[in-house]
């Protein structure tokens, strides 16, 4: 579980751990409704303590590192897959509300919500 | 008619070449055979999750005692994976996988070397990372006979 809150300009104090590591993009699924966005990111061989989220100003920066690393006296035979960690960088819509972000992840799965500000959401008006 | 016929025939040779020769099976021919049977018995209509395709990516590993195949299902439950090993020595894995409407289904066939033990196959599923490890069988080991 990785939860992350900012305020409106300053990034969040989530580690990151960027120097010249190359990154893969994961490959994820973005839907809409009322309350806001979800994100659906595949981060195989990824471990709970690996994913950091950072949002600075309406950058949305999603780190994810992986924890299968191939022990040593193991030779390979064969290697189709990617070692990189993962990295997704994302506009955000600035109606998204920055402290109510949560992330969940399991399975190699992480599912981000990002929810739109009170404000953003649509509003049924009453007729008098 | 008989020259468009020809050339037909060169194309399709020519795909079926470039299928069969990935650069990624290359290397490995020689020790693990693999075709990927179920592209073409599903056609094109389903795809893995993560590479899109109909044939599952795979790591192989040698260690000391055993050899080890590793693949990505990211958020595909243990029911739905499957690990078989056949009589004649192919590790067979697959998955199909049912989310918002959409399946998501892949296989691979891997042709084990000759000293895997199939009697010592252990699967573990880990945060979206099956691992499946195969036991290497006794070699013969030299004997000294005394003379009598």
């Amino acid at each position: 579980m990785n939860n992350c809150s900012t305020n409106d300009d300053t990034a969040v104090a989530c580690t990151d751990t960027q120097t010249n590591v190359t990154f893969t993009k994961p490959h994820y699924r973005a839907k809409q409704d009322e309350a806001g966005y979800s994100l659906r990111v595949y981060v195989p061989g990824v471990g709970k303590s690996g994913v950091t989220l950072k949002l600075a100003k309406d950058v949305l920066t999603i780190t994810a590192k992986r924890s299968d690393t191939t022990p040593e006296g193991w030779t390979p035979l064969s290697r189709e897959l990617s070692t990189d960690d993962y990295q997704l960088r994302l506009h955000l819509d600035t109606k998204i509300d920055s402290d109510r972000i949560t992330a969940k992840l399991e399975d190699g799965v992480l599912d981000v919500a990002l929810p739109l500000k009170e404000a953003a959401q649509p509003r049924v008006i009453d007729v008098a | 008619m008989i020259l468009s016929g020809t050339a037909n025939a060169t194309v399709m040779a020519t795909m079926k070449h470039i299928r069969y020769n990935h650069p990624l099976n290359h290397s490995f021919n020689e020790l693990l055979s693999e075709f990927d049977p179920f592209s073409r018995l599903l056609g094109h209509r389903f795809r893995d999750l993560v590479s899109g395709d109909s044939r599952l990516p795979a790591d192989v590993f040698e260690a000391d005692d055993h050899y080890v195949a590793r693949f990505q299902l990211p958020g595909v439950p243990k029911s739905d994976v499957s690990v078989n090993l056949e009589p004649n020595g192919e590790l067979v894995v697959s998955y199909e996988r049912e989310q918002d409407g959409e399946v998501a289904k892949a296989g691979r066939r891997l042709t084990l070397p000759e000293d895997a033990n199939a009697e010592e196959v252990k699967a573990k599923l880990e945060d979206g990372i099956l691992t499946v490890t195969v036991g290497k069988a006794e070699v013969a080991k030299p004997r000294a006979i005394t003379i009598d």
